[in-house]
């Protein structure tokens, strides 16, 4: 079976292959309060991911990767320093604007999935292109549903389903509408090792065949090994920037880190 | 969007089958009470009517509208992981206040034609109950006007949807992570706008309470239950810090039964722990009971005090207009209380799931649920009697030089032990069912 591979499933994309935009990071910071005190999540952070480059972020728990994850995919606001989409300075932007330019332009697959249990498979594929108000196309729903290996199954709820079933559906509704940018966090978490690697293999298949820009945060050295880049973090700074390392190499740096 | 509304109201029928009766009650309320007043304007003689049809009324329906906003606000949010997955797969805030907009619109349109109905009818049966006790003129007859229904209706429609902004603002605020944020960790904390508004609340009903000493009995009365209203408004305000301070006080003794099976600690742990979830669950007994108390008082120290100076008749009348009254606002009461404790405990089934698959037995958690239930309940009772207090005693004050207000025991301890029955009964109830679930695939349900 050919994962994204065929042009027919997912259509010419409007800007061809590896024309999308460049996300770039500069002075990144994030602060939360908790209890009495400040926590400081992100501690400036620079950062630039190429267009069609897929890159994993690592670290130990507490070292920020989600926060970053969740402010360069437009999900949190960072207290200081801007991301940029292209042109867009998407920091700037009011939360309805990002709200509209996240859905026609991001995918973003969550560790919990976050598919709404009232909904069907397929309602829940296409429940972003509703928000927008577009109109749903069946057949594709179909398409994307048998890419990701689950054909047939759109009438299905998702609580019927299993983790890596669920995860499938999520990344079907992160890939239904061919976005430039596919933001990942954990995405193999919750998932077994077969099951874990059917879906890196996803994320790295639209990359090489549609140009598609994937930041994947995780902590499993093998997933990051499916990656072009590795990135890795401590207590919310930038402390390694590695290209093509193996998975052996992930893990003793990673090792020197905690 | 419209169907993505509907879907939700759809696989949430428990939660929105409370909100519906609520609603249904609002719009029958003031169709029944609008109705009255059409009644006094076409009949003749009729401002009498119009005095008691407007004296009841407003009671009944900022009682109605009360319910109805409380009931609201905990529909939509028994919503909000959903409505934050919806912010988080890129819905802008405005799609989200749209959704809530959808549901609250759509089901009062759906309930008012029978609550048209039951109000028509309702006023129907009072009026000619009032006739028949002399209390209207003979031949008073409600008009066939359609204007009370429909004012029922724009009335609940702008409350309600005045209620969803509020109900929807920590949700279609901020970012996407932390709305999903702040569906996981109820920190039981109110913003300071909230706190502001329930200190003014506070303040405006200790004004009333001077003023009410002052008046008239008439006057005094109905001061006194609308400030049993505004104390109401108050707790549904402040809620999470008085009922925590209550809840602590009553839950010592369960503490100290550590030993054995401990469901008792865990129960009062539990509870404390969460102070906005139990605020939520004591404001409806509280409000049962805090309103029948006032009612008590107010008709018990009035006939005590009256003894001899009105004739009999006229007191019984009286006695009778309160009577239906209290067996109105107790309907509110109760509707809020079993709507509230049953999607509160309902939605509580990851947490009897979780406990059981940490090794709680079944019998620990039907003794954690008998126990979290009685202080539930407790709580709820003596946050009700505090709130009838204050405008309790200045009621008395208006009467006699005496605060103590004089209550018949017979009458009162009834609806005490019924409010305890209640609430303990709707919360075992519901309890029981869920810790009948499947604890696994509750647990990794999505």
């Amino acid at each position: 079976m050919s994962l994204f591979g065929n042009e027919q499933v997912y259509g010419v994309r409007p800007e061809g292959g590896g024309a999308g935009r460049e996300i770039r990071v500069r002075g990144l910071r994030r602060e939360f309060k908790r209890g009495g005190g400040r926590v400081h999540a992100l501690q400036g952070v620079d950062v630039t991911f190429a267009p069609g480059s897929f890159t994993a972020v690592m670290g130990p728990s507490g070292s920020g990767k989600t926060t970053l994850l969740q402010c360069v995919a437009g999900m949190d606001r960072p207290t200081r320093g801007a991301v940029h989409w292209g042109p867009t300075e998407i920091t700037r932007l009011r939360e309805h604007k990002l709200a509209r330019l996240r859905r026609s332009t991001v995918g973003f697959v969550f560790q919990a999935y976050n598919l709404m249990p009232a909904m069907t498979v397929a309602e829940n594929v296409v429940l972003p292109t509703r928000l927008m108000g577009g109109r749903v196309d069946r057949a594709r729903v179909g398409r994307v549903l048998t890419q990701v290996g689950l054909g047939g199954c759109e009438k299905e709820r998702p609580g019927r389903l299993s983790g890596g079933q669920q995860q499938r559906v999520a990344i079907a509704r992160a890939l239904y509408n061919q976005p430039e940018i596919l933001f990942a966090d954990e995405p193999t978490g919750a998932l077994d090792r077969n099951t874990g690697r059917e879906i890196l293999r996803l994320l790295r298949e639209g990359v090489e065949e549609h140009g598609r820009t994937c930041v994947m945060v995780t902590h499993d050295p093998l997933a990051a090994s499916f990656a072009d880049r590795v990135l890795m973090m401590t207590d919310g700074e930038l402390v390694e920037d590695l290209t093509r390392p193996s998975a052996a190499v992930i893990a003793e740096k990673l090792g020197g880190l905690s | 969007m419209i169907k993505m509304a509907w879907g939700a109201l759809r696989t949430r029928p428990a939660s929105f089958a409370g909100l519906a009766t609520a609603l249904f009650l609002a719009v029958s309320v003031i169709t029944m009470f609008g109705s009255m007043v059409a009644a006094a304007t076409t009949t003749e003689g009729g401002s009498d009517l119009a005095l008691i049809g407007g004296a009841f009324g407003e009671i009944a329906m900022i009682m109605a509208m009360f319910v109805a906003v409380t009931t609201l606000g905990f529909a939509i949010r028994g919503q909000y992981r959903d409505l934050a997955l919806l912010r988080t797969v890129a819905a802008t805030p405005r799609q989200v206040r749209r959704l809530v907009r959808f549901q609250v619109a759509g089901l009062i349109l759906l309930v008012s034609p029978p609550a048209w109905a039951a109000g028509a009818v309702a006023a129907r049966s009072f009026l000619s109950a009032l006739v028949d006790r002399g209390l209207a003129p003979a031949g008073a007859i409600v008009p066939g006007n359609p204007l009370p229904p429909l004012i029922a209706t724009l009335a609940t429609v702008l409350v309600g949807l005045l209620a969803a902004v509020f109900a929807t603002w920590r949700i279609s605020r901020g970012t996407p992570s932390a709305a999903m944020a702040g569906t996981s960790a109820e920190t039981g904390r109110i913003g300071w706008f909230r706190t502001l508004l329930g200190l003014i609340v506070v303040g405006g009903v200790g004004v009333l309470c001077g003023f009410l000493v002052g008046q008239e009995p008439d006057e005094a009365a109905q001061a006194a239950l609308l400030g049993a209203l505004a104390s109401m408004v108050a707790l549904a305000l402040l809620g999470p810090l008085p009922a925590r301070i209550v809840v602590t006080l009553l839950g010592l003794p369960l503490r100290l039964l550590r030993g054995g099976e401990s469901g008792g600690w865990l129960a009062a742990v539990n509870t404390r722990g969460h102070a906005h979830r139990l605020s939520s669950a004591v404001v409806p007994i509280a409000l049962l009971v805090g309103l029948s108390t006032t009612f008590m008082v107010i008709t018990d120290t009035m006939r005590h005090h009256m003894a001899g100076v009105l004739p009999d008749a006229v007191s019984d009348d009286d006695v009778w207009l309160r009577g239906v009254e209290v067996a109105m606002l107790a309907l509110f009461g109760t509707v809020a209380t079993l709507n509230t404790l049953i999607s509160l405990t309902t939605a509580r089934k990851r947490e009897y799931a979780l406990l059981t698959l940490i090794g709680a037995t079944k019998r620990q958690l039907v003794r954690m649920l008998a126990a979290e239930s009685v202080l539930t309940a407790l709580t709820g009772v003596v946050l009700g009697v505090a709130i009838a207090a204050p405008v309790s005693i200045a009621f008395a004050l208006s009467l006699t030089d005496d605060p103590v207000p004089y209550v018949s025991m017979g009458d009162y301890a009834p609806i005490l032990i019924g409010a305890v029955l209640l609430a303990v009964t709707a919360e075992m109830v519901a309890g029981l069912r869920t810790i009948a679930l499947d604890p696994a695939t509750t647990v990794t349900a999505p």
